[in-house]
């Protein structure tokens, strides 16, 4: 399998490849280098793999590798800006320029025809974390696969996770000794998990002693009379499954502890040790508003603990646990019989909420027409290795979120203005609506959109030529705030506030003998940390340089934000702080009023 | 994709995962539990202990599985025995399954009477289950009456061994990212072989690998490489096909195991990646400025380069065998490159691997392969980074509706084949001009004899296919033929050289057995046929509902010998070979505790009939043991539908 992981990585950066022989690059430039282990000394690095991207087109590649002088040449390429990547087993992979060990976010190198350029790179050793996992009875455990994340602070100030084992690192499961080793990493802090295999879509009884000694008095009785009168069989043990375990020997990542490793260190002793937890079935009913059984209503379990503007990324990572777990029925979900019962099996302790739906369209997630009759039913509920039977949800229908809409600016002619409002919840318990509604346009009028389920939303909005504002519900701003839905409790008085005059950033990028780039990315994204979440209307997806240079964010709220060229960045990477956070270094501040059209351009340093 | 790519970056694994699955899909139906319904509750318990198969003692938190009533398992062949051990057999649906008490011990309670299995896993130990007596010996089933209390059941499993051991560069530097394999002994054909079944194990930053949860037995590890040379005409035609809607290009490369991506150096029109492990593994020298390559030589523990010299290691169960070091070397290497003609001309997008000729202790084909590539659009193929030696440079084109969808070949189209011998010494080998060939196709008809006719879709479903005589494995696609409504069948085309005919056990009509499949007036499912130039026709495959029954007993001077297994193999010593993975004419199966078997579906004949200590290490493809074996044998004659029965001693 580790050879499916690597091919595929392999057609993501290169199977696109060229549509034609004849029009693979070349050229006359050269690129030379020196590769040494960045610490003193400089020992050449020899034997490193070394691969040169097109930044035009980062499908075509090219690799080497070093000589035992650690130095590398390519020549014949095409005059062309090109990312260099340094990778060897147990040294941190290196991108040539990265202010960072372990930082994916480079220098491009300018090739130049008939000339050749020459670069030095040095390599940090990577760091080593290490470590035995063992059962309850301190046997060692083998086959158990262990995951490493480097830990990561969001805007919020809560932690991050990232899994680490981009480039040389391969993914170790325990061998037979239960021991672990986990080398090739950058310098930083991880938290250290521990994910079972062994009976991981299961939960098991453990044989107990009261069985054995009935069953031997059974046996000694030859089934007759004296076995009968002992033929009452004793209960049997609680079902038990194992849970994945954080250093030191955490059941939830929140307590784990940080594994703090700086450059080439060796952190052995990390330890863990696998416990069983009990796991419990969960029976109850779903009734209508009608008070009658519901039938065929889904049921699903949520993790209790899934606040927070990253509470949806770790209640979706939590869940996805669950179901390779086998913890959730099928696909994460119960349905509910004839007579309203529903059962889910094997659930470890934990806080959880217990929520059904009607009216989706099909399955979790996706948009829902406000015309769909939503209804649902919650309860909370701590399980703690004990069944539970008799859990009773009663379906209500979904709240209503309403108020103002205000078009800010000169009403269009001719009148009728249609605009979609959405909101949507910053936890997988809620449900995205939609609701799309016409306006007059001028002054102010009432929305309101229904079936909602409980839950912390944003609200967003969009109308053609116009863009959301601000949302407002008393001073806060949902658009970028979440604001409870809370149970039986409407909430109104929303003030959506539209402009036709939205702020604008533009500008050329050039290089330092002032002509134009077109190979690099420009990333905008706020100044404040809390605007750091997915879908921010703060955090603006990457844009192409235009062949003359240009590039233009149009439709931006006001603010302070940072502006940057990057040589590499995808959408995703937008998602996460640790990325912004590294990019804020090299990018350039600049501020944005409401309906400002600035122009901002950049010069990239080099050729 | 990613299952072609699977293919194509580790053709050794994608065959093998294919051989397991074909064991437990295919030619293993006799092993397949067969549980429709849920238990109906009893009274009945099973009492038992998991233990330590060399201590004695119990096994904490042993897994117990008990299987509902099965179908007493029928032997097909050693390749049951080569399912990764740490992968369980999957539980039926239903089966129950509790955690041992901490002293091994198990109770499985409220049991209605019938024949039950009980497995047991532990993740120190080889997976097991109740009746074994060696290390994934042949099994025994419970016979539950009603109300039964059975106690004593012990299950006894045989600890994991591990080999470890350090990987050094030619400097003597340890090298970490290097991909080190075990193959273990088997026999298959008849012949002592070797066969991958764990993942490899990847050297960490110190250098060291450790190939733990080892079956104990025999086995050779070293270093894998496998390069690759891919032409980027080829990357650039599978880079511009649609994954949706593959192009004919990608089509043909991926029905003949192609390598396409072009990860690698860029030497003249080809990528060359020395295959140590892409950027993980240690990294030979640049090529220097005439395209010369150094490259990593497979090695294997003992100093060999191949896998016919390696050394062998044996570890007994529980053992932790350290020092099994390897030493990579830098050799010089070769080019070859030529060009491909087949029956249309210029063979153009063909993958090809380079199989080292002396490689046929491997039992897959796949994982004796050394170097890869795939012919451009004109037929031309390079090899880069070839070491001196003696090759077959291998390939097939067998062409599927849909890549990636199901397994079988399409039976209008055309197949191509290539096994062309080529030696490689010590200068390059340009222009050579080979011949790929279309593949031999089998045809006949399928007879049913016996009271009753088969209805028609009985009849359609029954399967022919062909496997290698010697006891290979090698493409992950199948041939087989279908029958047709009026009774005929034709496979798909196979690559010239020796093959058994078998009907696909799971497509044989319940209450019916292959009497035989006969070609030229001899039995091809018994003796291996040998395909070349010419399809074959007019085969006939015989279907019978008369069984042959073979009873007996084994006992000791004192009374019935409960520890027994008895062995059934062929009378004539010829036919101990060339048999193919699956020998139809021999089994291996445990006594009752009265000392009985029954024994139905063998293939009439003349057969030797000998009892073996259970706790004795065995194969019954294993010439040296039959012929022990052979000293105190009974010997039998099967007629069709005939019944016999024996007496017998274990020798001491």
């Amino acid at each position: 399998m580790r050879a499916g992981i690597l091919a595929v990585l392999a057609v993501a950066f290169v199977a696109p490849q060229l549509r034609d022989v004849q029009q693979y690059p070349s050229g006359t430039s050269t690129l030379a280098g020196t590769v040494v282990v960045d610490e003193a000394g400089d020992q050449p690095l020899r034997r490193a793999s070394v691969s040169l991207v097109l930044l035009s087109d980062v499908r075509v590649q090219f690799q080497t590798v070093t000589d035992d002088r650690g130095r590398f040449s390519f020549s014949g390429l095409p005059a062309a800006n090109v990312r260099l990547i340094v990778s060897k087993p147990t040294y941190v992979q290196t991108y040539y320029g990265a202010q960072q060990p372990g930082s994916t976010v480079g220098l491009p190198i300018a090739l130049t025809d008939r000339e050749t350029t020459t670069v030095s790179v040095r390599v940090p050793r990577g760091s080593v974390i290490a470590g035995t996992v063992v059962d309850e009875n301190g046997q060692p455990m083998s086959g158990i696969s262990i995951q490493v994340s480097r830990v990561g602070v969001s805007a919020s100030g809560q932690r991050t996770f990232a899994p680490a084992g981009r480039g040389a690192v391969i993914a170790p499961a325990t061998d037979d000794r239960g021991a672990y080793r986990f080398y090739g990493l950058p310098p930083g802090d991880y938290v250290v998990a521990a994910q079972p295999r062994t009976l991981a879509n299961a939960e098991v009884r453990q044989t107990s002693a009261a069985e054995l000694q009935w069953a031997e008095r059974q046996i000694r009785g030859g089934g007759g009379n004296a076995a009968a009168a002992d033929a009452q069989p004793p209960a049997q043990n609680q079902t038990k499954t194992f849970a994945p375990v954080y250093f030191p020997g955490a059941l939830n990542r929140a307590n784990a502890a940080v594994v703090s490793l700086g450059v080439g260190q060796e952190r052995t002793g990390i330890d863990l040790t696998m416990a069983f937890v009990p796991t419990a079935h969960l029976e109850g009913t779903v009734t209508g508003a009608d008070g009658q059984p519901a039938r065929g209503v889904q049921v699903m379990l949520f993790s209790g603990d899934d606040a927070g503007p990253d509470g949806a990324a770790a209640e979706a990572e939590r869940l996805a646990v669950m179901l390779e777990m086998g913890l959730l029925n099928g696909n994460g979900t119960a349905s509910t019989q004839a007579d309203g019962s529903f059962s889910i099996v094997g659930v470890v302790p934990g806080t959880y909420t217990l929520v059904a739906r009607t009216g989706l369209p099909s399955g979790r997630g996706g948009d829902v027409p406000p015309t769909a009759q939503i209804t649902w039913a919650t309860d909370e509920i701590r399980v703690d290795g004990q069944d539970i039977k008799g859990l009773s949800l009663r379906l209500a229908p979904g709240q209503k979120i309403g108020g103002r809409v205000v078009f800010d600016g000169a009403p269009q002619a001719g009148g009728a203005l249609r605009a979609s409002i959405t909101a949507r919840p910053v936890t997988p318990r809620g449900i995205t609506v939609t609701s799309a509604q016409t306006f007059a346009g001028a002054g102010t009028e009432g929305f309101s959109i229904g079936g909602l389920v409980p839950a912390p939303y944003r609200l967003s909005a969009t109308s053609p030529g116009w863009m959301l504002k601000s949302a407002m519900l008393g001073d806060r701003d949902v658009a970028d705030t979440p604001f409870d839905v809370k149970p039986g409790e409407d909430v109104s008085g929303l003030v959506l506030t539209f402009t036709n005059a939205p702020a604008e950033v533009s500008g050329v990028v050039t290089d330092g003998a002032g002509k134009p780039r077109t190979d690099l990315l420009i990333v905008l994204f706020s100044q404040n940390r809390a605007d750091w979440f997915s879908g921010s209307r703060r955090v603006l997806p990457p844009v192409r340089l235009a062949s003359n240079g240009r590039f233009a964010f149009q439709n931006l709220v006001a603010g302070q934000y940072y502006l940057a060229a990057l040589t590499e960045v995808t959408a995703a990477d937008l998602n996460s702080p640790q990325f912004l956070e590294q990019v804020v270094p090299v990018a350039i501040r600049i501020s944005l009023a409401d309906g400002e059209k600035k122009t901002q351009d950049l010069r990239v340093a080099g050729r | 994709m990613n299952v072609f790519l699977l293919v194509f970056r580790k053709p050794g694994k994608a065959f093998m995962f294919f051989m397991c699955f074909m064991v437990s899909g295919s030619w293993g139906a006799a092993q397949q539990f067969r549980v429709t319904q849920t238990p109906a509750s009893g009274t009945a318990l099973i009492l038992g202990q998991i233990v330590d198969a060399d201590t004695g003692k119990g096994i904490a938190g042993a897994l117990v599985v008990l299987s509902l009533p099965i179908a007493p398992p029928t032997p097909v062949g050693e390749l049951t025995e080569m399912r990764p051990p740490a992968m369980p057999a999957p539980a039926a649906p239903g089966a129950r399954r509790v955690l041992a008490a901490p002293d091994g011990r198990f109770v499985f309670r409220d049991l209605p009477a019938g024949h039950y299995s009980v497995s047991a896993s532990a993740t120190t130990h080889v997976p097991g289950a109740y009746g074994q007596l060696r290390v994934q010996g042949p099994t025994q089933s419970l016979d539950l009456a009603e109300n039964e209390k059975l106690g004593g059941v012990t299950v006894r499993l045989w600890r994991f061994a591990a080999i470890s051991g350090m990987v050094r560069d030619e400097n003597g530097e340890p090298v970490a990212g290097a991909n080190v394999e075990c193959f273990r002994r088997v026999f298959t054909g008849g012949q002592k072989r070797f066969a991958s079944l764990l993942a490899g194990s990847f050297t960490d930053d110190r250098g060291v690998y450790r190939m733990a949860s080892l079956v104990p037995g025999d086995y050779i590890c070293g270093n894998v490489v496998n390069p690759s040379t891919v032409p980027l005409s080829v990357s650039s035609a599978a880079a511009a096909s649609d994954p949706a809607s593959p192009s004919e290009a990608m089509r043909r490369i991926t029905n003949s195991s192609g390598s396409y991506t072009a990860l690698g150096t860029l030497v003249g029109g080809v990528t060359y990646s020395n295959g140590t492990g892409s950027l993980r593994g240690p990294q030979p020298p640049p090529p220097d400025g005439n395209g010369r390559i150094m490259a990593y030589a497979p090695q294997y523990v003992g100093g060999a380069t191949t896998t016919a010299q390696a050394s062998v290691i044996s570890v007994k169960a529980g053992e932790d065998r350290t020092g099994a070091d390897l030493q990579l070397r830098l050799v010089p290497t070769v080019r070859i490159s030529g060009r491909l003609n087949g029956p249309d001309g210029p063979v153009g997008f063909l993958g090809l691997t380079l199989v080292p000729a002396n490689g046929g202790n491997i039992v897959s084909e796949g994982q004796a392969a050394y170097a890869r590539t795939t012919s451009d659009a004109n037929g031309a193929f390079t090899l880069l980074g070839i070491p001196s030696g003696e090759y077959v440079l291998k390939g097939r084109y067998y062409p599927r509706p849909a890549p990636g969808g199901n397994p079988a070949v399409s039976l209008e189209e055309t197949t191509l084949w290539i096994a062309a011998p080529i030696t490689a010494a010590g200068s390059d080998l340009t222009n050579l001009a080979l011949t790929v060939r279309a593949g031999i196709r089998v045809s006949g008809r399928v007879d049913f004899v016996g009271a009753r006719q088969p209805t028609p879709a009985e009849l359609q479903r029954v399967g022919i296919r062909m496997q290698m005589a010697e006891g290979r494995t090698s493409s992950p696609i199948a041939l087989d033929g279908r029958t047709l409504a009026d009774g005929t069948f034709r496979t798909a085309g196979y690559p010239a050289g020796k093959y058994i005919a078998n009907v696909l056990p799971n497509t044989v009509p319940a209450g019916w057995f292959v009497k035989s499949i006969v070609a030229n007036g001899r039995d091809i499912s018994v003796e291996p046929v040998e395909l070349s130039g010419a399809d074959l026709a007019g085969v006939v495959v015989t279907l019978t509902d008369k069984t042959t029954t073979l009873t007996g007993t084994v006992s000791t001077p004192t009374g019935p010998d409960p520890t027994a297994e008895v062995v059934v193999f062929p009378a004539d010593s010829m036919a101990w070979k060339e048999i193919g993975v699956v020998a139809r004419r021999s089994r291996v199966e445990r006594v009752s505790k009265t000392g009985a078997f029954s024994m139905a579906g063998l293939p009439p004949g003349e057969y030797y009939v000998a009892a073996a200590a259970g706790s004795l290490p065995g194969d019954r493809q294993d010439p040296a043991w039959l012929t022990v074996l052979m000293r105190t044998a009974s010997t039998v004659t099967l007629a069709e539908g005939g019944s016999a029965t024996v007496t017998l001693a274990v020798a001491r």
